[in-house]
């Protein structure tokens, strides 16, 4: 075709846009794939070839982090249906806990997924199942495998799965033209309401930081999810089977984090006793989801306990609104004082209101307003000064009483 | 009729009539019509008859025949003959058939997509049949999309999105792909060089998924007058194409001229300028009441002649006509507005750039002014297509500029009117381009072994998976990195990113647009941006924000910012003597450098001031081709001639490469050194406009001996007396020595003869 130089300029050419993965010329994979060398495991026939099953069998009362296996068994139905914001919940015994490892995050066609694991209650165990993509020619089969095992379920449980996983299998599932049965599932993607519950403590909310945080658990040899595309392209051109050893426990102990992640969360919004951050935090959920009454009473019970604790500001500022909301404006002004004397800014405004236009007191009004001034931004001092002529005003009026009392605090 | 007393007035007035150096009258055309083919779909008809289009034009019938037939189509269409139709129709009448099929429209640009689109929803609206059209393109919100991949019967985009957002994507498209009907390329003379041959990869892989898919499409195509269409067609489609230009439209009686300024500085032979000339024409149509479009080269001049224009229109009593302008960097609102403006004849006059070339629907106007000859014959005549009405008079002039390509058609108005338009030229083939597509088709489906998918895809397949980036398993080719191959392939040269102008004040606001690489002539620093005719001062350029404030003023001045090219060799890859020279190709810097601008009076155009532009330095690495001249190819050439001959050659080059290398002249670009930095002698470099190059250098190294020779052989034949467009490029008068220097050179060069082989190879291109 063309001069060697061409072609060493063409291998620079092909290699510019993958520089960043290329891996050193290898020999080729020996056959058979030397996986089952490294990991006990089962080779299903399927009319689409073999297809690399590996299953692990837990018993109910092992302990992964602080809670048994068993405890997604035991988290209450209503929490459970209240976490998936629909009136029931399908038993735990009838979801599949799933999670896959891919060749990129980019998504598109040309990503794979190499291992999948389904965890799942049988037979009074937990059974911890993994599809790996031992060979690219035995997708289909793995697909189909994965498929078939899914059909039994009612939903699934997994961690950021609506946007990542479950959309990646199904461009798999359309490219060997078979189908996912998850349709009609009922989905528990974990991330979100991690968010919600857990944003104020937890600012990345990735499923490491929450499986510390919820069920103590340290995973010092574990590997990062960025390495695992290099680890199966080596395995698939040079057969270093033994690394991948590493990514079937890291997935595996993903699938199971999701048990316990499932039983707390779906225990935290069954109510019953809670922690006051819990509770503070649940009072959030019940906001979000359209239920003033009852998050007004968690934040109530919880404050007192919350008090000098990182908590305390954003609940009482969040209960102050909904008393606002619900017309009581006596027990807001009560914690705007509150928050006002700890130099909440926003707290400091909605007090100035509530002596303005509430309270008739437009000199401790104009005191605040003056306070806010000093430490106000540039956009905000127009709405602030404004503020101030007015309650002038009406304090330079001839009809305005003298003041009677002084402003109490807190 | 205004327009005829118009004409009159012109050709009587004392200043202007000697300035029209040609005056060609185009006859009428009749109207041609055929019937509508027998399987149209009644409610087609229907349809067509509510907006009183009882039968079709010729070509619109054999379009709508052949498509019907099941043969690929490319019409050729001149502005304004209802092409849209020649695509609209077959697709309509199609899912009328079947409401499963799909069609996808590509546009090359979102604003023609958008027109497109209002088009086709007027139509429907008409055949009051629920068929669903969506646009997809950057703009298409996150949560609309899966509407659009679902439901749209039509899906209109560019093929930058098929390229990076559906292709690589095709799962979440199966309902398009599985019953895609028809692909619709609009303005395919667009896709030319190197763009055309990455969209005629992008078609490729689009071919292959639909076969996936089990769907087979058929491809209408519609391109303006070029020399070549069937064959760019075929190249960009991958398939046999049926040719459709036997156009039916009528053309009223159009008067075509050219206007030459005077000269207004006999010594140093200076003309008025282009821009003052087209004032002047302009502002008489637009006073005798004829609407008027005037196509203006860059913004800066858009923005001038409609300021002047709007001054010269200001002293007539009553309301003066209403005049907008029109080009790249308007908010699409205000597009749209002058479009309906222009369509329901309140607007009576538009400044444009080569942004309305682009067949936006505006309808057609009385009579359109080009200022400056618009570099190649088929935008000259797509621009003088904008003036033309089915019935009656129309007028089309253009005022030539003071460069000697616009001097040299003044002088020889015959080149306008008598030479074919360029071809376009593409290469499907070219390896690096092919191989950068290779490396998305096999991340969107493996490729299987033995799969036919152009010339050597076996050995490029192996090559692939040799570097790692495919791997071989049970009979297939699949991708093996965690890249987005797709991303790191850019179908086009420069960069699409935006820099927004904001005014400043309470409430700031947008109020435009400029693009990467005019921000740093149009809003560096202190310069006047001129928006609608408005100015505004720059006061401060954020190049990492991409932001520039401004605020308006009203100053007698306007800035002009202009572009140093300066380019500086890296590397050499390989170097052969050859007659006369070393060649090299290897790796360079460009640098455009924007230094100084100027500040010029409005009106008189004098020079009142400078400044510099600082501007963050940014250079491209390309990859060039070059010849050094040895002492005894310059032998008895003195400097001025010597320059004038490299320059001549540079001219030469560029012409001729592009038909060697299948590309468009705007993918190279030449620069003469008399004496080069890095060999030390005259040297001349043709380099590579997309970033990194895409292998024509080395191709130009190869063909150096056969190039030179055919060089000197379209030299030898060009019948102009001291240069002309198309040899060493336009001189004027019989002074310059650009052609006696460049064939001393050549003989030099390239006289001998070459062994046979090599010119088989250059034949072969």
């Amino acid at each position: 075709m063309t001069s060697a130089a061409a072609r060493d300029r063409l291998r620079y050419a092909v290699a510019e846009h993958t520089r960043a993965t290329a891996a050193p010329p290898a020999p080729p994979p020996r056959e058979p794939p030397p996986i089952a060398a490294i990991l006990r495991g089962d080779w299903h026939d399927t009319p689409h070839g073999p297809a690399f099953v590996r299953d692990d069998w837990f018993s109910l009362d092992h302990h992964h982090g602080a809670l048994p296996l068993s405890c997604a068994l035991e988290a209450p139905a209503a929490g459970l249906a209240h976490l998936l914001g629909a009136t029931h919940a399908p038993h735990p015994s009838r979801l599949a806990f799933f999670d896959t490892e891919t060749t990129g995050v980019t998504g598109g066609t040309g990503t794979y997924v190499v291992l999948a694991g389904l965890g799942s209650y049988e037979d009074g165990a937990f059974r911890m199942r993994q599809y790996f993509l031992a060979d690219l020619a035995h997708e289909r089969a793995m697909l189909a495998t994965l498929a078939a095992d899914l059909a039994r379920f009612e939903g699934i449980v997994t961690y950021n799965g609506r946007a990542f996983d479950l959309p990646l299998v199904d461009v798999r599932m359309t490219l060997a033209r078979l189908r996912a049965p998850w349709a009609a599932f009922a989905h528990f993607d974990l991330l979100h309401p991690v968010r919600r519950l857990y944003r104020h403590r937890l600012p990345a909310c990735r499923l490491a930081d929450v499986e510390r945080r919820l069920l103590r658990i340290e995973r010092p040899d574990d590997i990062p999810g960025s390495l695992i595309p290099s680890l199966y392209f080596d395995y698939l051109r040079a057969g270093r089977a033994a690394p991948l050893r590493a990514v079937f426990r890291h997935n595996a102990d993903d699938v199971l984090s999701l048990v316990g992640v499932l039983a707390i969360l779906g225990r935290l919004l069954a109510g019953g006793d809670l922690d006051p951050e819990d509770a503070a935090a649940v009072a959030r959920w019940w906001e979000h989801a359209g239920e003033p009454a009852r998050a007004a009473a968690l934040y109530t019970d919880a404050l007192p306990w919350l008090e000098g604790g990182d908590d305390w500001p954003w609940a009482a500022a969040r209960l102050a609104a909904l008393r606002k909301r619900a017309g009581d404006r006596d027990g807001a002004a009560a914690l705007w004082r509150a928050l006002w004397s700890q130099g909440d800014p926003h707290a400091g405004l909605e007090l100035a209101k509530h002596f303005e236009h509430r309270a008739g007191d437009p000199r401790a009004a104009a005191e605040i307003t003056r306070a806010l001034l000093v430490r106000a931004s540039a956009p905000a001092r127009m709405g602030l000064e404004h503020r101030l002529a007015r309650l002038r005003r009406k304090l330079d009026a001839p009809s305005y009483p003298p003041a009677r009392h002084s402003v109490r605090t807190g | 009729m205004p327009l005829e007393r118009a004409l009159d007035a012109l050709r009587t007035d004392l200043d202007l009539a000697p300035g029209f150096v040609a005056w060609r009258e185009l006859p009428e055309l009749p109207p041609r019509y055929a019937q509508f083919p027998l399987a149209t779909d009644p409610r087609l008809v229907d349809a067509l008859a509510r907006r009183n289009i009882d039968r079709l034009y010729t070509h619109q019938a054999q379009a709508l025949a052949a498509v019907l037939q099941r043969q690929s189509v490319v019409v050729v269409t001149p502005t304004a003959s209802g092409k849209t139709l020649c695509y609209n129709l077959p697709v309509l009448q199609r899912i009328l058939d079947d409401p499963e099929a799909r069609a996808l429209y590509l546009f090359p640009t979102k604003a023609l997509a958008q027109d497109q689109m209002q088009e086709l929803h007027a139509l429907i609206g008409d055949l009051a049949v629920p068929i669903r059209t969506f646009t997809y393109d950057g703009d298409t919100p996150g949560d609309a999309r899966r509407k659009v991949r679902e439901a749209g019967h039509v899906v209109v985009t560019n093929p930058d999105m098929l390229h990076t957002a559906i292709l690589p994507h095709h799962t979440k498209w199966v309902k398009l792909f599985e019953n895609l009907r028809f692909v619709v390329i609009d303005e395919l003379h667009q896709y030319r060089g190197v763009f055309g041959s990455h969209v005629a990869n992008v078609i490729r892989r689009l071919r292959r998924v639909c076969r996936f898919y089990g769907s087979d499409p058929l491809f209408i195509c519609c391109s303006a007058t070029i020399a070549n269409p069937r064959q760019l067609a075929e190249r960009i489609v991958g398939g046999p194409v049926a040719l459709v230009d036997d156009n039916g439209a009528p053309r009223g009686r159009k008067v075509v001229a050219v206007y030459n300024p005077p000269v207004v500085n006999r010594e140093l032979g200076i003309r008025q300028s282009s821009v003052n000339a087209a004032r002047a024409i302009g502002a008489k149509l637009l006073q005798a009441g004829v609407q008027t479009i005037v196509f203006a080269p860059s913004r800066v001049r858009v923005e001038l002649l409609l300021r002047y224009l709007r001054e010269s229109l200001k002293q007539r009593v009553g309301d003066p006509p209403k005049v907008e302008g029109y080009r790249g960097g308007y908010l699409p609102n205000e597009r749209r507005a002058v479009e309906r403006g222009l369509r329901d004849g309140r607007i009576r006059g538009v400044v444009a750039t080569n942004a309305l070339e682009l067949g936006i629907d505006i309808g057609t106007l009385d009579a359109a002014v080009l200022t400056g000859f618009p570099g190649t014959l088929a935008s000259a005549w797509q621009q003088i297509g904008r003036a033309g009405r089915r019935h009656g008079l129309s007028f089309s002039v253009l005022v030539a500029s003071s460069s000697p390509l616009n001097q040299y058609v003044a002088a020889n108005p015959g080149y306008l009117f008598d030479t074919s338009p360029e071809a376009g030229l593409v290469d499907p083939d070219n390896l690096l381009v092919r191989i950068s597509h290779m490396k998305c088709a096999a991340f969107e489906l493996p490729f299987e072994d033995g799969e036919p998918y152009g010339p050597d895809a076996a050995e490029l397949l192996d090559l692939l998976a040799d570097e790692g980036v495919l791997m071989k398993a049970g009979g297939r080719y699949h991708w093996m990195t965690d890249v987005f191959p797709a991303e790191s392939v850019s179908l086009r040269s420069a960069a699409i990113d935006n820099f927004v102008v904001i005014e400043q004040g309470p409430k700031p606001r947008v109020i435009g647009e400029v693009d990467r690489p005019a921000a740093p002539l149009l809003i560096h620093d202190e310069a006047i941006y001129m928006h609608g005719g408005a100015q505004y001062h720059v006061d401060r350029l954020d190049w990492h924000e991409k932001k520039a404030y401004v605020r308006k003023v009203d100053v007698d001045y306007y800035t002009d910012a202009n572009l140093a090219v300066d380019l500086e060799v890296l590397e050499s890859f390989e170097r052969a003597p050859a007659r006369g020279c070393d060649v090299d190709h290897g790796e360079v810097a460009v640098r455009d450098v924007a230094t100084i601008f100027k500040k010029i009076k409005l009106d008189t155009h004098e020079n009142v001031g400078w400044g510099r532009i600082s501007i963050p330095e940014e250079s491209r690495h390309t990859t060039a081709y070059w010849f050094a001249l040895s002492p005894d190819a310059t032998d008895g050439l003195a400097r001025g001639e010597l320059q004038d001959g490299l320059w001549g050659l540079a001219h030469l080059l560029r012409n001729l490469a592009p038909i060697f290398l299948m590309c468009d002249p705007r993918d190279l670009q030449a620069v003469a050194q008399v004496r080069s930095p890095f060999t030390e002698r005259p040297t001349l470099f043709l380099y590579e406009n997309q970033p990194g190059g895409v292998g024509m250098a080395r191709r130009l190294f190869e063909i150096h001996a056969p190039l030179m020779r055919a060089a000197l052989d379209l030299l030898a034949r060009c019948p102009c007396p001291s240069g002309c467009p198309g040899c060493v490029g336009p001189t004027i008068g019989e002074h310059g020595t650009n052609k006696r220097a460049a064939t001393v050179l050549l003989r030099r060069l390239g006289e001998r003869a070459a062994p046979e082989s090599a010119a088989t190879a250059a034949a072969a291109g």
